[in-house]
Parts: structure tokens; C-alpha cells; sequence
């Protein structure tokens, strides 16, 4: 029995519409049609075997010019694996200086791809930690003179 | 033992600031107690920005009398108190034959309170002065201005700070009690100790005279919508617009206003609502709002709305019934020790100085007042960055590394004024008391691209964390904490 | 993020490159490296953040580059590589720089860490991309509590300031950013309730429809919009109606949500501030600069390129432009074109576009058109025509407004040529 299956490819921007024709287990392709190019025969039988996506987010940087770094999957994980991924990620701290490229993690998750750095982040330099300002701040309450001693 | 004063204002609009700055020109303790996160939360910062010459209100009221005085005062109390003002005039138009013995009315009612500089215009002069108008005739009144009443009641608020006055911010007065002579004040845990009450509460001043015994009042909320105008319709109008009034409607009509920063408002319109807290806009009357606007000047057309707000009136006669109920500026019959302000709306901005002499006179006629005398009516503010001309501007960024970066692109505000802003002397630190303050965040871009760096300014220089970040108070939060 | 840097400051009172450029993003740095190769001694790029690259610096999912590098890149990844080839180059990036003002003689005042500066170029080109529609400017009813973010300002937030901005979402709007958004937001562990998009179809790519929307069951409604947010501090909740096919809400198709967070994708508009201060003949319809094919506006030596002048569905076509305007700004510099007239035929689109790209074309230029269509269409011609000529066609299996679509002309503008056309043809 051949089932139909109507997918999107998400590989380039033309976002072309396919239509899998593929045995009843849904696993093997038989035919396909509306791949505008040959990326989208390969999508199609990943799709239906192993779906990935990349991982794209960020991981908090101590002592950096920014707060995180953005960083991404060296290549495209399992697509079930991204939600717990994403929030393992939130465990993670790294250290400025992050360069571009720099491996920030070897392994996501037993999957056997890394997690790099997609932009470099230098450590904070000392002329640049804004002057602080005398002000306490306790929440909004206000229940005494709110004067500010000059 | 809760700390005592001699008078405890409540409500911190123009009014209230208003009367506990001139209460600061005497020997009192003066407090006043505003419940929300910052002066000016109510209908003070939602209104038409109007300072108002006097000729819409019957001879002989109250309302009529502090109208016009506090019209003949205004450009000298905001030089004083560096706010920005601009005597711009005002036309009522007639856009109908039918409308034309309304503008005569207006200007003998006008006249009768003596308002000065009133005349009806032909088509022909009114075109002079707004080329894009289209009328069959207008009164001009030379005396009108324009200001920027927030700016106005922080600045009346700061002033009074300024010279001893206490300012109690996120202070619902919940709770009043009688204790000897005065009274105790709470809100919540809080509370306070007054000899006299000046119940300046507004929209709910019928409620704080109840809370205090009094139950001789009745404030019913009205609401009216406006919508914000880009600055790139400045260009089409200069003078504020009315149309004549019809009878039956519970304001002045759809106006059009040219504000002192350069947008026009729409509005307002209105509607009695059961809410006194709902200032939400709604789809008809914004559609009613441009409507109207386009019969009054149709090259607005092309121009587009940034925003749009509503404020509530705080009227003292139900829908329906008659037009005009002059302001209530009295002793409490009731509760001796409280002095009430009860429907004081349009033109109370206008009027909120002679309101607080008045609250003043009525207080001396039960203690004499001493008068103090290192009052200091003058409040200094730094010029905005985006008046100054291009020499002055080179200065001010020469001398100072955060005049060198502006935070507001569409209004041009720096580092500087933000920081300005958030270091004000009420203490308000919410996103809105720096956007009434500075100008950010009102542009056409609405906060889009610098509500982000004033964030960052409030994190990094003052060491707010992000859960405290909010619109108004601990309420209006803007972020739940850290995303990771 | 704003730093001090010290006290320095020098006696700089007047620059005078040979060309200006506003805006450090993909169109900028584009243009800077290219103005460079194409001969330009000085080359100036104002940079309003300490770190050139533009909106792409927030933008930390992938997708860029595939057109340009045949790579698929994150914002940051793509940025670097222009702003390292800018660097490169030898152009000078002023960052933490404003531009403040701008005359119709193209002199600038730019405001930054060396003060207050004049600025008086060869050439000046606008790349200061654009920003986001607003509440306002779209008039949604009801009250104005925190938790109304664009998707932009949302992305900032989440992406560069490390920010959590709610927990219950709910997003008008299904531009791209906002689609964007959903999957960001649902995998730092927020509940997106739905995407409501007021037109027939999605306003963003259908690839992200598929990986941000479908791949985590967020629902999408198409023909609904917001009628009503409700709140009186923070949101508590929104009301979605569906909308008829003349775009009316349908009685009785309400739908409450409760949710502490609304985010905008309404669209985006060039961010044009300078040009209006400039006199700038500004399009209704893309709300940039009426340009010609050498994207010159009306202005002589004042260029407008990438999302400043249109809004574009990829950063690809952004940095592409951006080398246009640059190549054709160096050619004004060297006044070789600064007697040229502006370019006098108009280009007419038809019926079922939007808007085509440029608005003027020289006789004799073999311009690149860029176009998109006012909605969904099928299997289509599109044609360039001069007189009877046939300047350029190409066949579309399907058109869809998300989707710029570009053509380039296979030989010249006509001498003669008094209108250039541009029709659609059922094919």
C-alpha cells in the first residue's frame, strides 16, 4: 500500500511543498514529487527515517561584553532531542573570552555533535563596567521619605 | 508611632501637587499620598494638554473664576517651574450654519468671565492662521496654551519636595481614623498621622471622603479616548481646533491638539463607564476619533496614529442629565478637618493653581497660616539635548560621555536624560515615570528599539533586577527573571 | 548595551570621507567593503551599537546565507563575515555613533563617543534598515498594561539581554520574527498559545511556518486578529476573533485567552527618520525612498539600500543591494554621473503587484527588478516589457507576498523606451 504524505522542506527559503509517496510503514520513499532540486529528495527520506533540525540558542558568558554568547549545533540533531537539549543548555556558563567557532560543548546529549559558538564575545575591559550609581532599590515600596539625601 | 503632619494631601494629580506645593509657602508639615508608582497617573497625563482661557464654563462658577485666573498665571508658574508651555490660541470652528450662534454664545459667555483676547473670525481669517482648515466661520481665543501636564505635575510634585514637602508614593489611602483632632491614614501596613485632610483623590475623591466619613458625594467615571498622532503631521496644524459644542455631549467634542512635543492628539470623546479603572480604548470610538478628526481637517488623511489612550473624567452628574456642575472646593459638613475637592475635571489643569490657593484660604480661615521664608518657588531642569542648537549640542557632548549617546531615537533623548530621569526625586523608577520624564518610548516607534536600553541603563547603572523592572509599580511587570 | 569608553575625547569637529554610510547592518558593511573595491578612498560606517551587524546580531536561528555563501548561517555567523571583509577593506566602523540629522545637501550630524560631529561626504548612503510596526500604529483596542512586545524587541530581549518575558504567549502577526519567536519562546520553556494572523495566509516563509510552528504544535489561525487586549498592570488576557472574508470580525466567533504576554509580528517599515528630515521622496507603498536603478533617491548622491529602502525577505538580497548602492555611489563620487539627470522612466506594476523595484530606470541601465505580489497566487509569467520588448520573463510555479522574487533584465532599457512594464500573465 502507498500512503501519501504532504511535507514542507525547510532546507532553503523557497519552502517548496512535497508530496511523499512512501510505503505503508511511512519509512521508505517511493516517490516524490514538488522538490524543486535535489535537496529535497534528501530532506524527504531523512524526514521520514530521522528528522533533524539545528540547534540554535544561547549559553550565559561570565565576564563578557554580553551577557550570553549565541551558539549552535555543529550539525542537525535528532528533532525529538531539541527541547531537552535547549534546556540543558540553561545549566551551561562559559567564559569570556568566547571566540567564533570555539567549542563551547563536545558532545549534545550523546549525539555526537557539538555545540559551538556562532559569534565571539570579549571579556568585559575595565573602562567599559559603567559607574555605579548610589541608588537603593527595594523594590517599589516607598513607605518612608523618599527625599534623596543631596 | 506614626509620623505626624500638619496637612496630608491625597492624590497626586495636578491638582494635588499643585496644593501641597503652595502649602510648602507655609510653616506645615505636608505630605502627599498617591497611590499609584509616580504623580500624574490618572486623568492629569490623560487629557487634550490644554490650558484652557475660560469662556466654556457658565459666569460666575467657581470653575469659570479659577479658569481664567489660572490661564492669566500659567506661562509664569511653568517658566518657574521649567515647564514647557506655548501660547498657541484655539479656534472653535463652525462647521455648520447651526454652529454659528453657538460660537457667538461662546464669546459672550467668554467676555462675562473676562477672558481676554476673544473675537469671531470669518472662514477667510481662520484660513490664515490653519491654511488646511475648512470652516464657515471660528472664535479665536489668543489666550489658550499648550503644555506638557505631566511634566506640569512632576514639576509642581518636586517642587514641593524641594521645599520640605513628603511625597508617598504606592500609598492607597485605605483606611482613615479618627485620633484626637487629626486623623491616622492607612494603606495596607502603612500609615500616617494628620492633623488635616485635603482630599484631592479626583476620580475616587467621593470614595476617600467616605473612607474619612463623609458621604455626601457621588463621582461618576467618563471616559475619553485619544489617539497620538506621528510628528509628521505637525506640519498640518498649529493651532488647537474645536468644533462648536453640541449640547447633550459631556466634554468639548472631538478636538484636534497640536502638543508642545510636536504630535497632534485626536479627541476625546465621551462615554460614562461603571469602571473607574477602566481606561482601555475601544474600536468604535477609535474609528468615531479619526472620523471626526478628517471633518475637521481632512489632510490628516495621510498621517498615522502611534498610539492611543483614555482618561477618566471625574463627573459629579449622572449621564444624561445636564451639561455643566461646577468644582466643589469645601469644608466637609460631615468630617471637620477635611477639606474636599470633588468634580474637579476640564479645566482643573488649567485651574489647579487658584484650586490650591483656594484649599489654602479656606484652611487659614481655621489656623493661621505663617508664611515661610526660604520658600524656593523655582525649579531647575537641564534643557533637553534635541532643543539645543548644533554649537551647544557639541558642548553638552564634549563635556559629558553620556550626552554622547542617545538612547530615544525618535525624540532624541541621551544617556544623560534617561539617568536624569531615572534619578528623579520622587523616587519613581517604573519604565513610565522615565518615559514621562524623558520623552523615550513616546515616539513613533513606541519604545521598539529604546525601552531595551533604558532597561539596561535601569539593570546596569542602578542595579535593578530584571523581576523589578516594570510599567508602573510591581504589578505591570516586564520579565519574569532570567530567560537561562 | 551601552559602555563608556573614558573621557577621550579629540578636537574632531568636521569628517570629510568620500562616502558616508548609515547603518552598520548586512546592507551596510556590504556596501562599505564594496565601495572599497570599487575604489572609494575613505569610507565611513556609522554604527548606532557597540557591535556592527545589525538586527542580524539577535538573530541567532540559521537560515542566512544560503543564496550568497550556499551555507546555511546563524545572524551572527553571516554578520561577522561582512564585517570582517569591511574590515578588511579598510573601512573606518564608528560604533556606539549616531546619525542625528540630515540636509537636503546630504551634511549629517552624528552624535557618539567623539561628541558631536559634522559630517560632509562625496556621497552619502542610507542603510538603516528597518523597524517594527507597533500596537499603535495597528490600533488594537483596550488597556495598555506591560507584556505587549514586537517580536523584535522580544527577540532582543531573549537573545542579548538574556531576558524572560513571559509565560503565556500569544502572537498577532505571522511574520517571520514572530514565527521566529514561537519556537524560541516554547524552548526556553514558555507556553505559545497560537500565532493569529489577520490575512488568508502567513505573512512569514513557509519554512518557518513548518519548523517553528508545526514542528511544536502552535497553532496558527488564519482570517483571525486581536480585538481586545485586557489587563489593568500586566496582560491578562486577549480576545481573537475570526474574521469574514471582506476582513469583518464574525459575531460570535470570539475566542478569550489567558496569557501574560501578547508579541506583535504586524510587519516591518523602512526606518526612514533622516530621509523625511532630508526632503526624501518616500513611497507610500514600501514607506522607502523612491529610487532609481543606480538606487539613487531624489537627492543627488544620497543612496538608499536593503531594508531602508524595501523591506526584504532575505539578508542575502539585503548585502546584494547594499553593493549596488556602494557601486553607484563611488560612481558619483567620481563625478562621472553627477550631471546625469535622475533616472526619468517610471516602472509600472501591475495590477496584482505590490510594488517593484526600482521606481525609475535609465535608458540603456540593465537594472535588477525586485518585486513582490499584494497576494497568494499560483502558477505565473511575470514580464518586463519597454514598448512591445520583452525585457525579462520568468516563470513562478507559485507567487506568495512573503516572498520577494527578482528578475534581471536580459538586455538594456530601450533608448527610447518612455515606461517601463511590469505584468503578471497566467502562464
Amino acid at each position: 500500500m502507498i500512503v501519501e504524505k504532504e511535507i514542507q522542506c525547510v532546507i532553503c527559503p523557497a519552502g517548496c511543498e512535497l508530496r511523499l509517496f512512501c510505503d505503508a510503514t511511512a519509512a521508505v520513499l517511493h516517490r516524490l514529487e514538488g522538490a524543486a532540486c535535489a535537496k529535497g529528495r534528501e530532506f524527504a527520506e531523512r524526514e521520514l527515517t530521522d528528522p533533524r533540525r539545528t540547534l540554535t540558542s544561547t549559553v550565559k558568558v561570565r565576564g563578557g561584553r554580553f551577557p550570553l554568547v549565541s551558539v549552535r549545533s555543529a550539525a542537525p540533531l535528532p528533532k525529538h532531542i531539541l527541547p531537552a537539549a535547549v534546556a540543558m543548555l540553561g545549566a551551561i556558563w562559559t567564559e569570556a573570552p568566547v571566540a567564533a567557532g570555539q567549542i563551547i560543548l563536545a558532545d549534545i546529549m550523546g549525539a555526537g555533535i557539538a555545540l559551538v559558538a556562532t559569534e565571539a564575545v570579549e571579556r568585559k575591559k575595565n573602562d567599559e563596567i559603567p559607574e555605579k550609581r548610589i541608588v537603593r532599590v527595594t523594590g517599589f515600596l516607598y513607605n518612608s521619605n523618599q527625599r534623596r539625601e543631596t | 508611632m506614626e509620623k505626624y503632619f500638619d496637612v496630608a494631601v491625597i492624590g497626586g494629580g495636578a491638582v494635588g501637587c499643585a496644593i501641597a506645593r503652595e502649602l510648602c509657602r507655609y510653616e506645615l508639615a505636608v505630605v502627599l499620598l498617591e497611590k499609584e508608582s509616580d504623580v500624574g497617573r490618572g486623568a492629569s497625563g490623560r487629557n487634550s494638554a490644554v490650558v484652557h482661557a475660560g469662556f466654556n464654563n457658565p459666569p460666575g462658577s467657581l470653575a469659570a473664576r479659577l479658569c481664567v485666573e489660572g490661564c492669566a498665571g500659567f506661562a509664569a508658574a511653568c517658566r518657574e517651574l521649567a515647564v514647557p508651555y506655548r501660547r498657541s490660541g484655539k479656534l472653535v470652528v463652525a462647521l455648520a450654519p447651526e454652529d454659528q450662534p453657538v460660537l457667538e454664545r461662546l464669546l459672550a459667555q467668554g467676555q462675562a468671565n473676562g477672558v481676554p483676547e476673544l473675537a469671531l473670525w470669518t472662514p477667510r481669517q481662520a484660513r490664515a492662521r490653519e491654511p488646511r482648515l475648512d470652516s464657515r466661520g471660528a472664535l479665536w481665543s489668543g489666550a489658550t496654551g499648550l503644555t506638557n501636564p505631566l511634566l506640569y505635575t512632576i514639576a509642581l510634585a518636586e517642587n514641593a519636595l524641594a521645599n520640605g514637602a513628603e511625597i508617598w508614593l504606592n500609598f492607597p489611602v485605605d483606611a482613615v481614623a479618627r485620633a484626637g483632632e487629626g486623623f491616622i491614614l492607612r494603606a495596607g501596613e502603612r500609615s500616617l498621622r494628620a492633623a488635616w485632610i485635603v482630599n484631592a483623590a479626583g476620580l475616587y475623591a467621593d470614595r476617600v471622603a467616605a473612607l474619612a466619613g463623609d458621604s455626601a458625594y457621588r463621582v461618576y467615571p467618563c471616559r475619553g479616548e485619544y489617539l497620538v498622532l506621528d510628528k509628521q503631521a505637525a506640519a498640518l496644524l498649529s493651532t488647537p481646533v474645536y468644533p462648536a459644542p453640541r449640547p447633550g455631549v459631556g466634554g468639548l467634542g472631538v478636538h484636534l491638539t497640536p502638543t508642545v512635543d510636536g504630535n497632534i492628539l485626536i479627541g476625546p470623546s465621551a462615554e460614562y463607564i461603571d469602571s473607574r479603572a477602566d481606561t482601555g480604548t475601544t474600536a468604535a470610538v477609535m474609528t468615531r476619533l479619526w472620523e471626526e478628526a478628517m471633518r475637521l481637517l481632512p489632510a490628516l488623511a495621510q498621517s498615522r496614529v502611534i498610539a492611543a489612550y483614555a482618561g477618566l473624567r471625574s463627573k459629579i452628574i449622572p449621564a444624561g442629565e445636564q451639561n455643566f456642575a461646577d468644582f466643589i472646593v469645601e469644608h466637609s459638613r460631615a468630617v471637620p478637618g477635611l477639606i474636599n475637592l470633588v468634580g474637579v475635571e476640564s479645566p482643573g489643569l488649567t485651574a489647579s493653581l487658584p484650586l490650591a490657593r483656594r484649599v489654602i484660604r479656606l484652611l487659614d480661615e481655621k489656623m493661621r497660616l505663617k508664611a515661610k521664608p526660604d520658600f524656593q518657588p523655582e525649579r531647575k531642569r537641564e534643557g533637553e539635548f534635541r532643543f539645543l542648537p548644533p554649537k551647544r549640542r557639541r558642548a553638552a557632548a564634549a563635556a559629558d560621555p553620556a550626552a554622547r549617546e542617545i538612547v530615544c531615537r525618535c525624540e532624541t533623548v541621551t544617556r544623560r536624560e534617561i539617568l536624569t530621569a531615572l534619578n528623579n526625586p520622587l523616587g519613581a523608577r517604573a519604565l513610565n515615570a522615565v518615559k514621562a520624564r524623558s520623552r523615550a518610548m513616546t515616539g513613533r516607534c513606541q519604545g521598539g528599539y529604546c525601552q531595551r536600553r533604558v532597561v539596561a541603563i535601569m539593570m546596569e547603572e542602578y542595579g535593578i533586577r530584571s523581576e523589578d523592572i516594570s510599567l508602573n509599580g510591581p504589578e505591570s511587570w516586564l520579565f519574569t527573571g532570567a530567560m537561562k | 548595551m551601552a559602555f563608556y569608553r573614558g573621557n577621550e575625547m579629540s578636537e574632531e569637529k568636521i569628517l570629510r570621507p568620500d562616502l558616508a554610510i548609515i547603518g552598520g547592518g548586512p546592507a551596510g558593511l556590504a556596501a562599505a567593503a564594496a565601495a572599497r573595491s570599487a575604489g572609494a578612498e575613505r569610507v565611513l560606517v556609522l554604527e548606532r551599537e557597540p557591535l556592527a551587524g545589525g538586527i542580524l546580531n539577535q538573530c541567532v536561528h540559521d537560515g542566512f546565507g544560503l543564496v550568497r555563501f550556499g551555507e546555511n548561517l546563524t545572524g551572527p555567523e553571516y554578520a561577522a563575515r561582512f564585517l570582517q571583509a569591511a574590515l578588511a577593506a579598510g573601512v573606518e566602523i564608528r560604533p556606539q555613533t549616531m546619525a542625528l540629522e540630515l540636509t537636503a545637501q546630504k551634511q549629517l550630524w552624528i552624535l557618539g563617543p567623539r561628541g558631536y560631529v559634522r559630517v560632509e561626504a562625496g556621497a552619502v548612503i542610507l542603510a538603516t534598515g528597518c523597524r517594527e510596526r507597533t500596537r499603535g500604529a495597528i490600533q488594537i483596542p483596550g488597556s495598555r498594561p506591560a507584556g505587549v512586545f514586537t517580536a523584535g524587541a522580544a527577540q532582543y530581549y531573549l537573545n542579548r539581554q538574556n531576558l524572560m518575558i513571559g509565560r503565556r504567549v500569544l502572537i498577532l502577526g505571522s511574520g517571520d520574527i514572530g514565527l521566529i519567536m514561537a519556537r524560541r519562546l516554547t524552548l526556553e520553556g514558555a507556553r505559545v498559545l497560537a500565532v493569529v494572523e489577520k490575512m488568508p495566509y502567513a505573512g512569514g516563509l513557509t519554512r518557518n511556518i513548518s519548523q517553528c510552528l508545526e514542528d511544536y504544535d502552535i497553532p496558527l489561525y488564519l482570517n483571525h486578529t486581536v480585538t481586545k487586549i485586557e489587563g489593568r498592570q500586566r496582560v491578562e488576557s486577549v480576545t481573537v476573533v475570526r474574521l469574514d472574508e471582506a476582513g469583518r470580525a464574525v459575531s460570535g466567533a470570539e475566542r478569550v485567552y489567558d496569557c501574560d504576554t501578547v508579541i506583535l509580528s504586524v510587519g516591518l517599515i523602512p526606518e526612514n527618520e533622516l530621509a523625511l528630515q532630508a526632503g526624501v521622496e518616500l513611497s507610500p507603498v514600501t514607506g522607502g525612498a523612491m529610487v532609481g536603478d543606480d538606487l539613487q533617491t531624489n537627492i543627488p548622491g544620497l543612496f538608499a539600500c536593503g531594508n531602508a529602502l524595501h523591506v526584504h525577505d532575505l539578508v542575502d538580497y539585503v548585502s546584494a543591494e547594499g553593493e549596488t548602492a556602494a557601486r553607484n555611489a563611488v560612481t558619483f563620487i567620481r563625478a562621472e554621473n553627477r550631471a546625469a539627470a535622475r533616472p526619468l522612466i517610471p516602472v509600472r506594476p501591475a495590477a496584482g503587484l505590490r510594488y517593484v523595484m526600482p521606481f525609475f530606470v535609465r535608458p540603456g541601465a540593465r537594472p535588477l527588478i525586485s518585486l513582490r505580489v499584494k497576494e497568494p497566487l499560483g502558477r505565473r509569467r511575470i514580464v518586463v516589457k519597454a514598448g512591445g520588448r520583452i525585457l525579462a520573463e520568468r516563470k513562478f510555479p507559485r507567487l506568495a507576498p512573503a516572498k520577494m522574487e527578482r528578475l534581471t533584465l536580459r538586455e538594456p532599457v530601450p533608448l527610447a523606451a518612455t515606461l517601463l512594464e511590469v505584468m503578471i500573465y497566467d502562464s
